[in-house]
């Protein structure tokens, strides 16, 4: 089997290569640079979302790519082997879920301010500033591997982390 | 048609919370979802509560669906529901409030992705609508 990489391929190839440059001069952290790398050859979405960044002038749109990016690489790089059924969880749950996560999201960002905040966080976890500002933000259950790095980064056991609702 | 309920939209009805109410919910949302069941209803002949999703470059994505609602919740917001429809399942993915077009275009491109790891088999959902 013989692969020929087109000139269109060349190009595009060199686009992704100058967006990656860039994003490193923006001082993106380096470990969500080369995830990107691995992963923006096979999923197109990646690669919008890339292009976005790069053709978006405003800071806060810029953000929210970042974060849209560091979901999408958690999606592709989370994902479970197979399909996975988890518990249903009916609507009238919902409220008090929020509640819960809230609370342990708020108990969580305490020893993050208490240890530098969350651009010191981001620095010593290699997750974009961005994603963990939404991470605190949301109401959205947080992810296991995202607790771990976070407990791993602030010196903390894994059990301070444990939490009920995790994905 | 099955309606499957992904970890994807789970985590963004948490996240919407205040948006719209429960009444919101059980008395317009859910059955509009529900209709995905039989596809061939007349609601989805109109291009303001369903259409196909685009990406950034105006190419429809297959498999991608949008439904839509333009007036919901006391803030009378415009909410997008993100559908993947393959293998006769219907997969409820990401809901999103549309505040301008580039939301929606972000939100595109992660649909994307979400439709590469559902044809793959390797996504987590939550039990089925009905």
């Amino acid at each position: 089997m013989s692969y020929s990489q087109t000139d269109n391929d060349d190009n595009n190839d060199l686009h992704v290569l100058d967006i990656l440059n860039e994003m490193r001069h923006q001082g993106l952290e380096r470990a969500f640079i080369y995830s990107l790398m691995e992963h923006c050859q096979c999923f197109e979405g990646i690669r919008d979302l890339m292009e976005m960044w790069f053709e978006a002038h405003d800071s806060k749109e810029r953000d929210k790519i970042i974060t849209d990016l560091q979901e999408s690489l958690d999606d592709i790089e989370n994902a479970p082997q197979s399909l996975e059924r988890r518990p249903y969880l009916h609507f009238d749950d919902l409220e008090k879920i929020r509640k819960d996560v809230t609370s342990f999201k708020e108990r969580l960002r305490e020893e993050v301010d208490r240890q530098g905040g969350i651009g010191e966080l981001a620095r010593r976890t290699g997750i974009p500033q961005s994603s963990l500002s939404r991470l605190f933000s949301s109401t959205a259950m947080p992810r296991r591997t995202t607790l771990f790095k976070i407990a791993k980064a602030l010196n903390l056991p894994e059990t301070a982390v444990g939490f009920k609702w995790t994905i | 048609m099955e309606i499957v309920i992904t970890e994807w939209a789970l985590q963004c009805y948490l996240n919407l919370r205040g948006v719209f109410t429960r009444d919101d919910y059980l008395n317009t949302l859910r059955p509009d979802v529900v209709l995905t069941v039989y596809p061939y209803h007349s609601k989805f002949d109109n291009d303001k509560f369903w259409g196909p999703c685009k990406d950034k470059s105006g190419k429809v994505i297959h498999q991608g669906y949008k439904m839509k609602w333009h007036n919901i919740g006391s803030g009378r917001i415009q909410l997008r529901l993100l559908v993947v429809i393959t293998n006769n399942k219907a997969h409820l993915c990401n809901a999103y409030v549309k505040d301008n077009e580039s939301t929606d275009k972000r939100e595109m491109a992660k649909l994307k992705t979400k439709i590469y790891l559902i044809n793959n088999g390797t996504f987590a959902y939550r039990g089925m609508l009905i």
